[in-house]
């Protein structure tokens, strides 16, 4: 939970809440005191139900069921990492939230940030904590080629389905004939390009391949991207105790309301009210999709050198795989306008993404290094942002600390644990019994 | 969604097209598509919208847009339910901006139009505007994340894709219009829940 948006703005709400009975949405058959006024409900009824993910028209095979089950046999396999060690589900575990519980991610090697987790990661407009991919499938295709996340690389991973009869057999089911990358003269074992190591053997390999080799391997290596998607489209947090408590409080049935506690309910007074977490952690998925700077120290505790967002719209904008790129399947769509619209400026320097709040509970740590271990400690940063470091750039100057009391930090983590939604099918939980 | 006028003067504008006119007024199209509220220019109106500047305008009334208005195929109709386009004066009281959001009112964290038309209030209409849009929310300290686009129409008016704002809360919308190298700003709020 990593934006909760601090602001004192409303202290006479509470106070409002207990004098203006009458204004107040409220039901007097309810069995619990906790009422909420008319501007409340309405700010929460904008938080459920979780709609089905937006259609991804850049990935035609999105909703392929063929290609989701293909990609959930990917997204567990290892053998796409040069030791045959680390796949997707080494730092997006089902059993640990879609996430590694770790505070820096460790493939290869540990890297930078904290591994989001994947729960509604198809609800999102950007990708990545700095969001240098603009669609899910060109973003499942950057950790396969980090040298310290898998460590492959386009040219091998064609290879390794192209040798393998089943999941070349799966492949050509999905996406047709593939080319065949045998000789070894036209497709090197091992190629990618490598933009800032231009004598790296990789990129070498790579700039000897003919153009056209480099596009029939940069299609393949898509498709794998939008195999995974499929699957990963998958992974929802929905029909969450909150979930069932907005049908309640939309249908006036009073024993849905119940389902979430009284500490829950008043978490959630202060979530959209003067806590003004839903400023960023806005709409059905708890998320704006958007990037903010709320200061969190570095784990080292020195001044932070992450530019996140700032870098992140230069790596999406030179990105083969990006939404004007040759491999989109809607190239003059919706996500091709977004991304000429996108704009860099100073500001985005340090700037994250507003991560989802669904199923937070169970995606500790938190923050884009996992500063926060618990909950209750992402809490006491916006209580008191007493750790709060001042980047030099852009920060939200709404953020003020909130001066949370005790009872209202345990309510608002009740109301953050009654978002975890209902747990996946198994089947999705595990690698897919074939490609 | 409340709105509301301001007399902010921050100084953003990021996007911009040049269009060229004939001097002839307000194009019949537009002037039923806005039902030319604003448009009729009578004296006392003008004297009145130039001294009250931002404080003077006019509810626009809702319309069908007609099959000759220069909006294009994917321009949701204007619709009785929404609510009437605005007419907002520039803070030097040069001109009078109408516009018009398109879904309206605009939705949160989704992508919308604008419709301007740009009409000079003293004088006739401008042979050549550069329009630039742009919004912010001055309590957070930032604007938008996209650059909207600016497209010219006939008749002084102008569509404003891509306008997108991301989070709910007050934004102050910016209308700068330049002419001669002399640029007007107007300038409207509107804050999202």
């Amino acid at each position: 939970m990593s934006m909760l948006r601090p602001i004192v703005v409303c202290a006479l709400l509470v106070t409002c809440l207990a004098a203006a009975g009458s204004a107040m949405w409220s039901d007097s058959q309810s069995p619990s005191p906790i009422t909420f006024t008319d501007e409340e409900k309405s700010r929460i009824l904008q938080h459920s139900p979780l709609p089905a993910p937006p259609h991804d028209a850049s990935n035609r095979y999105s909703s392929d069921e063929g290609a989701a089950r293909f990609g959930q046999f990917l997204f567990f396999d290892t053998r796409f990492s040069p030791d045959n060690a680390v796949s997707c589900s080494t730092c997006h575990d089902p059993a640990k939230g879609f996430s590694d519980g770790r505070q820096l991610s460790k493939g290869l090697k540990v890297v930078e940030r904290h591994a989001q987790a994947l729960w509604n990661v198809a609800h999102n407009r950007w990708f990545f904590w700095d969001g240098r991919a603009d669609s899910l499938w060109s973003q499942a295709l950057v950790p396969l080629e980090r040298p310290d996340e898998m460590g492959g690389d386009r040219a091998g991973i064609a290879h390794a389905i192209f040798r393998d009869v089943r999941l070349r057999a799966a492949y050509e089911g999905i996406f047709g004939r593939m080319i065949d990358v045998s000789d070894a003269e036209r497709f090197p074992a091992h190629a990618m390009p490598v933009a800032d190591a231009p004598h790296d053997p990789l990129n070498v390999a790579w700039r000897s391949m003919r153009e056209e080799d480099q596009r029939a391997i940069n299609a393949i290596f898509a498709n794998i991207g939008k195999a995974l998607a499929a699957y990963e489209s998958k992974i929802i947090s929905r029909d969450a105790p909150f979930d069932r408590f907005v049908a309640g409080l939309r249908e006036g049935d009073i024993a849905k309301q119940a389902a979430i506690s009284d500490s829950a309910k008043r978490g959630l007074k202060i979530f959209v009210g003067r806590g003004n977490c839903r400023l960023c952690h806005s709409g059905p998925n708890f998320s704006d999709g958007e990037f903010h700077s709320v200061a969190p120290p570095t784990l080292t505790g020195e001044e932070p050198t992450d530019a996140a967002r700032f870098a992140g719209i230069d790596k999406l904008k030179t990105s083969a795989f990006n939404a004007l790129g040759a491999f989109t399947d809607d190239p003059d769509g919706a996500a091709s306008k977004r991304l000429a619209a996108l704009i860099n400026k100073p500001d985005n320097w340090g700037q994250f993404k507003t991560p989802s709040l669904r199923s937070v509970a169970l995606t500790a740590p938190y923050m884009h290094q996992g500063q926060y271990g618990t909950l209750r400690q992402a809490i006491e940063h916006y209580s008191t942002l007493a750790d709060a470091v001042q980047i030099g750039h852009h920060r939200e100057k709404i953020l003020r600390p909130l001066n949370l009391s005790e009872q209202e930090m345990q309510d608002l983590q009740a109301f953050l644990e009654s978002l975890t939604g209902a747990p996946l099918p198994e089947n999705l939980l595990r690698q897919a019994p074939g490609p | 969604m409340e709105s509301r006028t301001s007399q902010h003067d921050a100084a953003m504008h990021c996007v911009s097209a040049r269009m060229a006119s004939r001097c002839s007024g307000i194009g019949l199209a537009l002037a039923i598509l806005w039902n030319a509220a604003a448009c009729d220019r009578q004296p006392g109106q003008q004297s009145q919208t130039k001294s009250a500047a931002v404080q003077s305008r006019a509810a626009l009334p809702a319309a069908q847009p007609p099959s000759s208005a220069p909006v294009e195929a994917d321009v949701a109709p204007v619709t009785d339910l929404q609510p009437a386009g605005k007419v907002i004066n520039s803070n030097d009281g040069v001109y009078a901006v109408k516009y018009l959001f398109d879904p309206a009112p605009p939705p949160m964290n989704e992508p919308f139009r604008i419709t301007v038309e740009i009409i000079a209030l003293d004088g006739p209409q401008p042979d050549e505007v550069v329009l630039s849009v742009d919004a912010a929310m001055p309590e957070h300290g930032h604007g938008m994340n996209v650059e909207p686009t600016v497209r010219p129409l006939p008749h002084n008016s102008f569509a404003i894709d891509n306008m997108l704002f991301h989070m709910a809360g007050r934004w102050e919308i910016y209308f700068d219009i330049t002419r001669g190298g002399i640029t007007s700003r107007a300038q409207d709020e509107i804050t999202l829940e």
